[in-house]
Parts: C-alpha cells; structure tokens; sequence
C-alpha cells in the first residue's frame, strides 16, 4: 500500500513536470510575442536620447551617451507613460515617440554587419573583429560571392554564427565600432575572402584556400 | 478510501500529460510541415526564377550581337545587367554553399559588370570595338552552355521531388545540396578589359606608392619605434606577416592601455594599417584638437601634405579623411583616414592603403575650360559656396582632374565635380546630416 502511495506520488509528480514543459514550449512557441525586430541600426544616439528624457523628466543622470542601467530604466519609464511595450530598448516605436531617427539604409548595413560580427568573432581581440567585418565586404566586392551585405552575411552555410542562429545576439559597443571601421575602409584581413579557426575547422576545402594572415583564433585567406 | 483517491488522479493525471503530449506532438509535426514547406517553395521558387534569369540572358546576349540602334543596345544591356543582378540574387537564396556555386556567381557577376560598361559606352555614344563583339560572342556562348546545363537540371524538379530532404544542413561545405549545374561554365570565363566593378584592372589593382626597396621584419619593427616613438610605446610584438593585397609585416603595439594592430609594407616600409581599441579615457578633445591629432600623427607616419577635408563623429570616436592638397589641387585618390578616440586623447587607427596604391608625382594636364565656364553650366538652382581643383578617384579605375563646386541649395550642401577638360558633371554628392556627423552620398 505504501510503494503504491509513493508511485502514484511520483508518476503525478512527473506528469506535472511534463505538463509543465509542454505548455511552457507551446505559450513560447504559440502565444508568447515573438521578441522585437529591431531592425535599429547604428547603436541609437543615446546622448541626445538621455538629453531629451531629461529635458522631459523622464531622467535625472549624466548626458553620458552611455546605455547604462539609469539610461534603461529612463527608458522603461517613457515607454510605460506613453503605452509602448516596455523592453528598455529603443526600437522604431520608441525611438519615434523620442523623436530620434534610427532608420536609415546605412545604418541597417551597419546594424546587420555589427550583428555578424558579434556572432562570428566576440571572443576575438579588436583587430580580428574588424577583420571579420571585412572579409563580408570584401566579398560583396568580389565577382565570386552576392553583390550586398544581406546576400552575404545571410548566404546560406557562408557564416556559423547564423547557420545555428547566433546571428540575432545583439551586438555591444565594440562589436558597433568594429563594423564602423570597417565600412570606413579598414581592412586588417588585407583582402581576404574567408576565415577559419585552424583548431576547429571541420572542412577540408577550407585548407585548399591561401592563407593571408592570422589574427587572434583566426587564419584569414583567399 | 484515500488511496483510491489518489490512484484515480494519477491516471487522470497520466491521461492528460499524454493527451498533451499527443496534442503537442501533432501540432509540431503541423508546424514543421509547414515550415518545410515554405522552405522548399522559397527554394523552388529560387531555382525556377534563376532558370528564368539565365535564359533571358541568353536571348538578350544573342541579341547584343545583332542589334546596331543605340537605344535597343541601351534597352538591351540593362535587361542584361538587371537580369545579372537578379541572377545573383536568386543564386544568393539556394541552398548551395558558396564554394559549389563561387563560379558561376563569378560568370554572372563579370557578366553584369561587363553589360554596365558597354551601357557606359552606348551612352558616351562610343562604338563597340572589335574585341567588344568577340567577348560578347564568346560570353554568349558560355551562357548557351550555362542555360542547357541549368534547364536539364532544372527538369529534375518536377512530381513529389523535394529539395529540403537533399540538404545536408550539418556541413555546409562539404556535403550539402548539390544542385549539380554549371559545372564547366564559368570556369571558362575570359579575362575581360573593361572598366566595371568586377573587372581583372580592379581587382588586380597595380600599387603604385611603394617603390621597389624590400625591408626585413626586424627593419618594419625599427621602423615603428621610430615613427610611432613619440606616443610612448610599451612594447612591440613580432604578428607574423599579410600575403593580400599588399606583403606586410604585422605588429601588435602596446601604448599604455591601448593595444594597436600595426602593419608595416615589405616594400617601401610604409605604415599603411594601424587598428586599435580603447575605452575607459577621461580626457575631451574639441573637434579641431582631434583633426590637429590625426594630422600630426599622419605626418608622423610619413605621409607628406595631407590636410583635413572631411569628418564625421561618432560618439566619442572622430573620423578624419586627409588628403594631400599640392599647388592647389586636392588629390582624393590618395587619401588617407584617421581615428581618432576623444576621450582617451589618442589615434586610434589610420588607414593608408589609397595612399600607397595611388600616391607617386602625376603630371596633370592643363584645364581646357575655365572654372568661371565650368560654374556657369551648373544647376542654376545651386548657389556655389567654394570651389577647388580636385584630383578624384574614377568609379572603377583611374583618375580624373575636376573643378570641385562646395554648392547649397535649400538646406541642402552638395558637392558637384566637374571634368576640367571636357566641362562633364562626373559626379554630384549629397551631404546628409546625421546626429552621428555628416554622410556624403
């Protein structure tokens, strides 16, 4: 009688369990709101966001440009008074109701490289960033790969981090500036059109390319 | 009494955790269905406007051979080239790695390239030469071949024939989708002249700053401490070396608490790349100390006349573009861009590499029309605010001596150049106004 009270116990207690996962996959498969395209850019000016939060009194710190906790919570606070789901981010809503521009074509090519390279190389010192970010230009430039920015970063198999995702991390401040320098033309990879981690690479035709430099994990070839 | 109770609600319990399975399940198995299926219909849809693509190109190169009107030739070509770019983008969506398809892009894009600078020509009202009407034979014949190889392959999609259950998502080099066209063609492709964007003269670009002197690592090191000494270096460390576009020697430079990626040429020893990062500075350079900053350091470096024409800021980070200005002409061919963090009162980075591949003595010829003439043909909407002689890069490949107009109209700055020989508008910039500084396009 009792191992019968301890089973019922416990197959109860795994039926919740179950029931508990299944209907936390489907409310996040289903029901829950699919997280937020910010499809922003350039990291927002937040000087002159936290210069107009505070001329509104939604903010009371330093003009720091700086995304820091006090900024966010400004944030949260403006996007609550004016009915905007409150994520703390300055998406195209809220940038509007700020009265801020992120929209631009430049700043989405900005936006999407910072993005590739955050995935693709955040473990990596600064220079191998920038490398990174050239090598998505220097094939937009090469007859070889698709003529944009999209149709390279997003080719398919062309880049790891978004073949399994990781593409949709948001990029931090470094990651930004990286992308800006390479747009502006800084190319440590010196025309390369590909990179590997020579530890992990799994593709033998990978070694069959030239290799131009190593910087970090990274070898950088053509 | 109390057990039974408890026996009942584990099977009912039991009964619902496995209806919910049940129902989770089936509704997966939905979802991934449809899913798969919009997958395999945007692959579908890829391959059936690529086969459309590729066979326009072959009507419209065949019949670039026939045509002698300049507007069909003009109607013609741009179908060509917007046929190439829709191609590439088609090519872009297959679920192909770019390694089993790198050649084809490759026709295509040299394709499109080529079809953009017979347009040039149509509109200069220039004639097709005789190596014109050779190549375009002889691009018309590969495509001949490109469009059967691609039409058997494409015939292969027909019935329950799904792509997706062929896609090996786990290696995308080496064994995913191999949609088995184009095998022979484009490596075939004969090197082209002409001026476009995938031209052999662009990407075999001649370096024309450097001289012919070769230094060793141990000279590119010396010369480093040498020019860069003045910033307090920590210490420097032997990277390796660069085979790309340029042969250099690589060092990672410590000055404090900024590391600096610094690349030295083999030939000449010139400080061509210089990359870094830092954060964390308390110091707030004005706008005029940071161009002062990155003059200096520029000079420093050994790159001779450059001033400041341009910048852009980004938060704390300020972008200086120079360019050497000598006997009053600006040479943007040569320019030179600099980094400079206020806040930790530093360069950061400085990018030489247009100075090196273009900066040697020209002799520029002397203008055939007079600044006032070139003026005068303006938009008379514009009021003209400065003008100088600029020495500017061509689209694709070499330069062109212009008069530069610094014009408003409205709110409106733009920049028009100005072809000093034959008064043609070469080119018109726009500044855009951001909060992060000022873009030209």
């Amino acid at each position: 009688m009792k191992n019968l009270k301890i089973l019922s116990s416990v197959v109860i207690s795994v039926c919740l369990l179950i029931l508990f996962g299944v209907f936390t996959c489907v409310y996040n498969f289903f029901v829950a709101p699919p997280e937020p395209l910010i499809v922003s850019a350039s990291a927002p000016d937040y000087a002159e966001i936290q210069r107009r939060l505070k001329d509104w009194g939604y903010y009371d710190g330093e003009i720091t440009g700086v995304n820091d906790y006090e900024t966010k919570q400004a944030i949260m606070y403006f996007q609550r008074v004016h009915n905007i789901s409150e994520t703390g981010e300055v998406d195209y809503e809220t940038a509007s109701a700020i009265g801020v521009s992120l929209n631009s074509q430049n700043s989405n090519d900005l936006y999407l490289l910072a993005k590739c390279i955050h995935a693709e190389a955040r473990g990596e010192v600064y220079v191998g960033k920038v490398a990174v970010g050239a090598v998505i230009l220097n094939r937009v430039a090469s007859p070889d790969f698709p003529n944009t920015i999209y149709g390279v970063i997003y080719q398919p198999w062309a880049f790891t981090a978004v073949h399994d995702g990781q593409i949709n991390l948001e990029p931090n401040a470094e990651a930004y500036q990286a992308a800006q320098d390479a747009l502006s033309g800084w190319d440590p990879s010196y025309g390369s059109l590909y990179y590997y981690n020579p530890d992990v690479a799994t593709s033998s035709w990978i070694w069959t390319r030239t290799p131009v430099v190593t910087i970090g994990k990274h070898v950088f070839a053509v | 009494m109390k057990n039974k109770g408890l026996i009942i609600t584990m099977w009912i319990t039991l009964g619902v955790t496995m209806l919910s399975m049940l129902a989770a399940l089936i509704v997966f198995i939905i979802t991934t269905n449809t899913y798969s299926t919009q997958l395999e219909n945007l692959y579908k849809r890829s391959f059936y406007e690529l086969s459309s693509n590729i066979n326009d190109l072959e009507v419209d190169m065949s019949k670039l051979v026939a045509v002698n009107d300049d507007n069909t030739k003009r109607e013609v070509l741009t179908n060509i080239y917007n046929s190439c770019t829709m191609a590439n983008s088609n090519i872009s969506n297959l679920p192909v790695s770019n390694n089993k398809i790198e050649k084809v892009n490759s026709f295509i894009n040299t394709l499109g390239g080529y079809a953009y600078s017979l347009l040039t020509k149509v509109n200069e009202k220039q004639e097709f030469s005789e190596y014109d009407y050779a190549t375009i034979e002889e691009l018309h014949e590969l495509s001949l071949t490109l469009m059967a190889e691609y039409n058997q392959y494409i015939s292969t999609l027909k019935f329950d024939y799904k792509i997706i259950n062929d896609v090996d998502y786990s290696d995308g080099d080496n064994s995913s989708y191999n949609a088995g066209f184009a095998s022979s063609t484009a490596s075939k492709v004969p090197t082209l002249i002409y001026d476009g964007p995938f031209s052999d003269s662009v990407l075999n670009k001649e370096i024309k700053g450097l001289g012919t002197t070769e230094i060793t690592a141990s000279d590119a090191e010396m010369i480093i401490v040498e020019k860069m000494g003045y910033l307090g270096i920590g210490s420097v460390n032997y990277e390796g070396e660069s085979v790309g576009d340029f042969y250099t020697y690589n060092f990672t430079v410590n000055f404090g608490n900024v590391n600096m990626y610094v690349q030295v040429t083999k030939l000449g020893g010139v400080i061509v790349d210089v990359t870094g990062y830092g954060a964390g500075g308390t110091k707030n350079l004005t706008s005029l100390q940071a161009i002062m900053l990155a003059e200096d350091f520029a000079t420093h470096l050994g790159y001779e006349n450059l001033n400041q024409i341009w910048y852009a800021e980004n938060e704390n980070v300020m972008y200086v573009n120079l360019a050497p200005i000598i006997n009053g002409v600006i040479y943007y061919s040569d320019l030179v861009k600099v980094k400079v963090d206020k806040t930790l009162g530093l360069v950061v980075a400085l990018e030489g590499k247009n100075y090196c591949y273009n900066h040697t003595a020209r002799e520029l010829s002397a203008p055939q029309i007079t600044f006032d003439t070139a003026q005068s043909n303006l938009s008379k909407a514009l009021n003209v605010t400065e003008r100088n002689l600029a020495l500017i890069p061509n689209k694709f490949v070499g330069e062109t001596l212009t008069y530069e107009f610094i014009c408003t109209w409205k709110d409106y700055t733009y920049y028009v150049y100005v072809d000093v020989e034959t008064g043609e508008e070469v080119n018109i910039l726009r500044v855009i106004k951001t909060t992060s500084g000022d873009l030209i396009i």
